[in-house]
């Protein structure tokens, strides 16, 4: 699937930004507010960043930065420490206020003390950090202007807003890099100037003669014919001073240029005066077809950041210096929310304690009333048979209970009669039950009857069923007639009558 | 933060939790409630199988508790009363010569029947004293006799029966626990 790249190019407060789908250009833009903050944040306004989407790759060039070559080992790159100490002993600068990046050309040879070639870059920080500020919460790598040029042999003219540079790249590595002390086209804009304030007006009057033959505006065209010819003096002095140093230039005589300035018709001119050919770079313009000419020289810095975001990671990146003070920022925010998450953890499980308890016995009461109701809904229908079963029971009860310790008075009567003598003549019988134990008296006549009798007629009384005992309260025999008073007791032991069950 | 003062909040917050866990409302009101109406829920499920067990019953059912309504009735029924008992009295022979029910007993604490006593005293055969005796054991009323005296006056004999009646006044047996006096 196709990935979609963003280069960016910083040149001094001016924002160039390319996009490209693989390394197709697709579209260019260039926005300068006089500030580079500014004019970065209305670039990027309408960049859509998801999490798998690459980095954007930024240039920087800026009037301070440094290129340089050097050697590299392995055991310089262990660490990043290591690396950066390296870059800061290889590279002039201060390291307070300057930042430093670098890569290896080959890092795959980097094997034990093998001397691998490789560049150091520096940029100063606060340049840095209004970049990496700009771009805000977006992921993207600055790296160093020249870096970007790697794989593109030759000599490099950068005309830019802010500087002019002078790039020797052979065999696909940075040679020699160097900043013009003429300035970039702003340094034509300070010379117009003068007195006046309206930059902007200073700099449409630059643009125009930059691509104007034969402009009516003579005063900006002839001080922009008389910069590149300075600038074409100053390359050839350069380029000199490499070749003196035993630099191999390939294509010598040849001139790549990029940047705002390198369309200008004053600038072929120049270098053809000073004997070099301004030439094209055919790989990089084929692939920015979809840019409009007039702004392809411009693109190249943007385009070639962008097709080659990723490579030489992760050395060749300037770190955010804001990236310590981000970090503590993060922490603080972590623990912030883990503070805040933690403290909501014992609020909840101090909440669970205490109101699962109360939830869980509202829970059951409130079951409980259903289940109350449930019953008591099926219980309606039947509540009249249960109050006559209720009825039912409590008068079984009672007649169980009265009935308990009564006697059967009518077999008591009739074993009594049975068991009197057939002389005897009963007089007067009489009953009482009390506490189960029935008492009968018997008063009765025996005549001609004699002791004998009455003792028969006791053992008689005694064998009657449910007798306990039968003994004589008196026998007397008066003028040859005989009465007795006799007691038996019964236990009682059943009632008289048919239990009527519930 | 350091680690030290998230473990002193931690426990400064259970600490609190701790300390005014006790000032929270008891639940105790709750529980009670709850277990009260789970005994209710019992009670109303014992009187279901108790109703339905009447309802199965059916006409059975009803019948013995008009037989023990008659046994057992609601109020006194005295007028009822004595005309049962004359009306066996003078199946048996016999002739119901004196007699009449004495006032309430006094109840016990608790008890949930009335009692009322009643002396009769009856005249006749003394053949008609075996059944006199049965008919009163087998009344329709339920009657619990204390004591009997038969006396031989000539060609006759006189009964003197003390007994007692009872009655089960209304709203006094539901949900009661039956105790006699």
């Amino acid at each position: 699937m196709p990935e979609k790249y963003v280069g960016i190019c910083i040149d001094g407060s001016r924002a160039t930004m390319v996009n490209t789908i693989d390394s197709l250009a697709t579209s260019y833009a260039t926005v300068d507010l006089g500030d580079v903050g500014e004019s970065v944040k209305v670039l990027i306004k309408n960049v859509k960043q998801r999490k798998k989407s690459p980095p954007i790759r930024i240039v920087v060039s800026a009037p301070t930065s440094m290129v340089k070559s050097m050697d590299v080992t392995a055991k310089a790159t262990a660490s990043y420490d290591d690396f950066q100490e390296l870059l800061y002993t290889a590279l002039p600068v201060d390291r307070d206020t300057t930042s430093v990046a670098g890569m290896v050309y080959n890092p795959e040879d980097m094997v034990g003390d093998k001397v691998c070639p490789g560049a150091a870059a520096s940029l100063a920080t606060s340049v840095l950090s209004e970049v990496y500020n700009a771009m805000g919460s977006l992921r993207c790598e600055v790296v160093s202007m020249p870096l970007v040029f790697a794989a593109h042999n030759g000599v490099w003219l950068g005309i830019q807003q802010g500087i002019a540079s002078l790039s020797l790249l052979t065999n696909g590595r940075i040679v020699a890099y160097r900043q013009l002390r003429l300035g970039g086209l702003s340094s034509v804009v300070s010379h117009l100037l003068g007195s006046a304030t309206n930059v902007k007006a200073i700099q449409t009057r630059v643009e125009q003669a930059l691509v104007t033959v034969n402009s009516t505006d003579t005063q900006a065209s002839t001080e922009v014919g008389r910069y590149m010819r300075m600038l074409t003096t100053e390359i050839s002095q350069t380029i000199d001073f490499w070749r003196r140093q035993g630099e191999v230039i390939e294509n010598d005589g040849m001139i790549l240029a990029y940047g705002p300035g390198a369309i200008s018709p004053l600038l072929d001119d120049a270098l053809h005066e000073a004997g070099f050919v301004r030439a094209l770079c055919s790989a990089i313009d084929r692939q920015l077809v979809n840019v409009a000419s007039a702004q392809r020289l411009d693109s190249y810095p943007a385009f070639l950041a962008a097709v080659s975001v990723g490579k030489n990671m992760p050395y060749v990146s300037f770190l955010n210096p804001n990236y310590q003070a981000l970090k503590r920022a993060q922490r603080r925010k972590l623990k912030i929310v883990s503070t805040i998450a933690g403290t909501l953890a014992v609020l909840v499980s101090l909440g669970l304690f205490v109101v699962k308890p109360i939830v869980d016995v509202k829970r059951k009461e409130s079951a409980t009333k259903t289940s109350l109701a449930d019953v008591e809904g099926r219980f309606a229908p039947l509540q009249d048979m249960y109050l006559l079963s209720e009825e039912s029971l409590a008068r079984a009860t009672v007649n169980d209970e009265v009935l308990a310790d009564q006697p059967n008075w009518a077999a008591i009567y009739q074993q009594l009669m049975l068991s009197t003598p057939p002389t005897a003549t009963i007089v007067q019988i009489t009953a009482t039950s009390s506490e189960g134990v029935v008492i009968v008296n018997i008063a009765a006549a025996l005549p001609g009857g004699r002791y004998e009798d009455m003792s028969a007629w006791l053992t008689r009384l005694s064998e009657i069923s449910g007798a306990t005992s039968a003994w004589t309260r008196g026998f007397n025999e008066r003028q040859g007639k005989v009465t007795v008073d006799l007691t038996v007791n019964f236990a009682v032991s059943q009632p008289a009558t048919d239990e009527v069950s519930r | 933060m350091s680690g030290m003062r998230k473990i002193l909040w931690l426990l400064a917050f259970i600490v609190t939790g701790v300390l005014l866990y006790p000032s929270l409302p008891s639940l105790d009101p709750i529980i009670s409630k709850t277990s009260s109406l789970e005994v209710q829920i019992r009670d109303t499920e014992i009187k279901i199988v108790q109703a339905r067990d009447a309802q199965a019953e059916g006409q059975e059912f009803l019948a013995r508790l008009e037989t023990l309504r008659g046994r057992i009735p609601s109020d006194p029924d005295l007028e009822g009363l004595v005309n049962e008992l004359s009306r066996r009295i003078t199946a048996t022979g016999m002739r119901w010569t004196d007699g009449a029910p004495s006032a309430l007993e006094q109840q016990a604490e608790g008890a949930v029947f009335r009692t009322w006593q009643i002396s009769l005293t009856v005249a006749g055969p003394e053949s008609g004293v075996f059944p006199l005796l049965e008919s009163i054991a087998t009344a329709d009323r339920t009657l619990t006799v204390d004591s009997v005296s038969v006396r031989t006056e000539g060609d006759k004999v006189v009964v003197a029966i003390n007994a007692r009646f009872y009655a089960l006044l209304p709203g006094e047996y539901n949900d009661s626990q039956y105790q006699g006096s």
